[in-house]
């Protein structure tokens, strides 16, 4: 245990961005954020430096440094990975809301999304993910977007004040895309086709959040959740306000940070393990040694 | 039925092939384009064994990283080898005496009358994932599961040697993917459909198991030429009765803390006898459990005895895509029970027998492979909820994982009812769907990372619970929890 609160850091490496956040004295201090590239240790420390640079700091002054999201097994800077469920559950239950504490966090993402529930105390309690299909994640956005020929950014407000929203009946993004172009053939307003396109999200998302049951505050978090189409959507389908982060994109980062200051307060792995010893080790496999090749070949 | 004590059996191909109708189906009605080009053929069927041995060869690796795997279990390793097995001379030397091989799938062909014949039964379901695209040549249905297109696939590329050696396959009629798979392959070998009722505790669906029973026998007595008399058939009762005991006292071991042997492990134990000779089988399952009895007294741990304790539920994992199973311990979890019917589902509930005489044998043989059966494909299906909360209980199960192959309908019909009924018991449930192919593992394991989490804050949360409880009784700070 250490006396003083630690400098640490979290990496979350997705699919697209790779994103890093430095907390000290319990505060973020600084964030990064990189397009995510093959080199992933690149790409790691490039986040970093940003963040670290945003401090005011440099890589000596950190005592710990964990990685999430889907590349983090391949990075060598880390000290120890956690999965990203685990990472937002945990950012949620610390960033909060200024409406009370965080009973259910909504995350979509680039290439998935989930539902997590949190317990009284902030814990995770139960969560579900989206199936393997980028129906309902920013994916589906992004690619109905370019169909469109508008920038993904601009999206949310084009949808706004939509009077008729299409139906789009298909999920699955390229039988969407067609759909897409015969309603743009047909010439409905580009209006009315986005918001049909916010809607489908919602519904996908919206639905996982009635298999788990939605208990307010609502946290909504990764980078659609800038998009007000979607979030309006959301909201309409599921009656429930949605509380939006300041920073949605960096939150798993932060969550990471926040795993690493819990590992030095606690000096204990995630999964209970002493930390003494088995540092160099990926904590989830070190009874087993790393697995060879990432377990997929 | 003639009841023949101890008198030495007939062959009835010779003596009185006409007393047994021949219901084999005529030649091949369709024909596959494809399986003239031998050339095409030999191409992938050696792709198709090449990467079924680095998929051996990988998860083996895997699973000796053990800190102490049982010594006993390099026989199973050995037998697990598919083409390099030693099981493999010892069914051609049966072929090459006129013996026959009848392959099933499922667990409803009674195996103890193909023993009986003089016959050798083996479980073709297949967990190759390189034969679905040349099975997907005559079942192009996308939604279809994999296990049924992969086992299709086998038999079209000629790739395994046991459905090579097989004369005929019974294919039991379950779901929509078995009894299709049933019909097209009658086009490359003989099939015999057996009628399996979705309702199956009526008196209706009794008598008709029963018949379908008698009339597999006429089958396997036709295509072996071997009557199958009293003798034979209690010599094979009395086998598969010793089978499931050391089957129940493996199972029995699997629920000590800390575990005693790697959830893997003991899936490739059950599948072994799918191509092995039983009563091999049951000799080295003896030298296996006792084994881990040793340990168990010695407090030996097989793994981290801190790892969350998992069970596996749902669709069949077959040998060697162990995908599943491997990620959730190489994530820190331990599988400490199964109700897969590629794993523990075989040994449920032992043949009884009341008197040994043939009526009472036969029919106890055959009720055996229906009534304990817990297959979705029967209606309704309570007991398995039943069984999955009583294994909950009795291995002291944290979390379960519920394996769900994409395109079977009747599991992941029964998962919501699974997953509250688990949710009920305070245990919580990760559903998994899949198919056979490597390309989801890494999103697969930031879920089983994240619900190994959640198994663990809930054992912590359990634990404070009992701390508190502990402390306002007595006033003292309590014990430590786990
Ligand atoms: S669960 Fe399905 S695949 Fe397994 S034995 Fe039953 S019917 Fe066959
Ligand atoms: S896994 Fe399901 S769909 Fe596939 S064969 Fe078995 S019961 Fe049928």
């Amino acid at each position: 245990m250490t006396k003083e609160e630690p400098v640490v850091a979290g990496i979350d490496l997705g699919s697209t961005y790779t994103k890093a956040a430095v907390l000290a004295r319990d505060r973020v201090v600084g964030t990064g954020i990189t397009p995510t590239i093959v080199d992933l240790d690149a790409a790691a420390a490039d986040a970093l430096g940003e963040a670290l640079q945003a401090a005011g700091m440099s890589r000596s002054d950190l005592d710990m440094t964990v990685s999430t999201g889907y590349g983090r097994r391949g990075v060598d800077i880390a000290d120890h990975q956690v999965d990203e469920i685990y990472a937002k559950a945990r950012a949620a239950k610390w960033l909060g809301s200024p409406w009370g504490p965080v009973r259910t966090v909504i995350d979509i993402g680039g290439q998935d999304s989930k539902v997590i529930r949190l317990d009284e105390a902030g814990d995770m309690d139960t969560f579900l993910m989206n199936t393997k299909c980028a129906a309902g994640t920013g994916r589906f956005l992004e690619q109905m977007a370019k169909v469109l020929g508008v920038p993904l950014e601009e999206l949310g407000e084009i949808g706004e004040g939509a009077e008729h929203p299409v139906e789009l009946s298909s999920t699955c993004i390229v039988m969407a895309e067609s759909e897409v172009i015969s309603l743009i053939a047909q010439r409905r307003p580009v209006k009315d086709i986005v918001a049909g396109i916010h809607r489908s999200v919602a519904e996908r998302v919206g639905n996982m959040v009635k298999q788990i049951g939605v208990e307010e505050v609502v946290f909504f978090d990764g980078g659609p959740a800038r998009n007000v189409g979607v979030k309006k959507a959301l909201e309409e389908f599921r009656g429930a306000e949605l509380y939006v982060p300041k920073n949605p994109q960096v939150s798993a980062a932060i969550g990471a940070a926040i795993v690493a200051r819990d590992i030095l307060r606690e000096g204990k792995l995630p999964d209970g393990k002493p930390l003494e010893g088995i540092e160099a080790e990926n904590p989830i496999d070190h009874w087993e040694g790393p697995p060879a090749g990432g377990g997929g070949q | 039925m003639p009841k023949l004590f101890g008198r030495k059996r007939p062959n009835i191909r010779d003596a009185a092939a006409a007393e047994v109708p021949d219901t084999r189906p005529s030649a091949p009605r369709y024909r596959w384009k494809g399986g003239e080009d031998e050339e095409r053929l030999d191409e992938l069927s050696r792709i198709i064994v090449g990467r079924a041995k680095e998929l051996i060869d990988h998860y083996q690796e895997q699973m000796r990283k053990a800190p102490s795997r049982p010594e006993a279990m390099a026989w199973f390793d050995e037998r697990a080898r598919f083409l390099s097995s030693p099981r493999i001379g010892e069914i051609e030397e049966h072929k090459a005496n006129g013996g026959k091989v009848i392959g099933t799938m499922c667990v409803f062909a009674p195996l103890e009358l193909i023993r009986a014949a003089d016959a050798i039964p083996v479980r073709l379901c297949s967990g190759l994932h390189n034969t679905i695209a040349t099975g997907e040549e005559l079942m192009a249905d996308a939604g279809l599961c994999p296990m049924v297109k992969s086992t299709l696939g086998v038999k079209m590329t000629h790739a395994s040697p046991f459905f090579e050696a097989s004369d005929a396959v019974i294919v039991p009629m379950v779901c929509d993917g078995k009894f299709k798979l049933g019909e097209v392959l009658q086009d490359f070998m003989e099939v015999w459909m057996v009628n399996v009722p979705h309702i199956k505790d009526t008196q209706q669906a009794r008598s008709m198991w029963l018949d379908e029973v008698r009339a597999l026998q006429q089958q396997i007595e036709t295509l072996t030429g071997n009557r199958i008399y009293w003798e034979e058939l209690k010599r094979e009762i009395q086998l598969s009765l010793r089978a499931q005991t050391v089957a129940r006292r493996l199972y029995d071991l699997r629920k000590a803390d800390p575990p005693v042997i790697n959830g893997r492990d003991s899936l490739l134990v059950n599948q072994t006898p799918h191509t092995e000779d039983l009563s091999v089988w049951v000799e080295h399952a003896t030298v296996l459990a006792q084994e881990l009895e040793q340990r168990v007294r010695d407090g030996i741990a097989v793994s981290d005895p801190e790892a969350p304790r998992i069970m596996l539920a749902g669709a069949p994992i077959m040998w060697p895509n162990f995908k599943i199973p491997q990620l959730i311990e190489e994530s820190g979890g331990s599988i400490v029970a199964d109700e897969l019917c590629s794993g523990t589902r075989w040994l449920y509930d032992p043949i009884g027998i009341d008197e040994w005489i043939w009526d009472d044998m036969f029919q106890a043989m055959a009720e055996r492979y229906l009534q304990p059966s817990v297959c979705p494909c029967f209606t309704p299906n309570d007991p398995r909820i039943g069984r999955i909360k009583q294994m909950i209980e009795d291995f002291r199960v944290e979390g379960v994982v519920y394996h769900v192959l994409r395109g079977c309908h009747i599991y992941n019909g029964e998962s919501t009812r699974v997953k509250q009924s688990a949710e009920d018991r305070g245990v919580p449930m990760l559903i998994i769907e899949t198919e056979y192919s490597q390309e989801d593992t890494e999103q697969l394991r930031t879920r089983v990372e994240a619900f190994l989490m959640l198994v663990r804050a809930r054992r912590k949360k359990a634990a404070k619970a009992k701390r508190r409880a502990f402390k306002t009784i007595d006033g003292s700070e309590g014990g430590d929890g786990a």
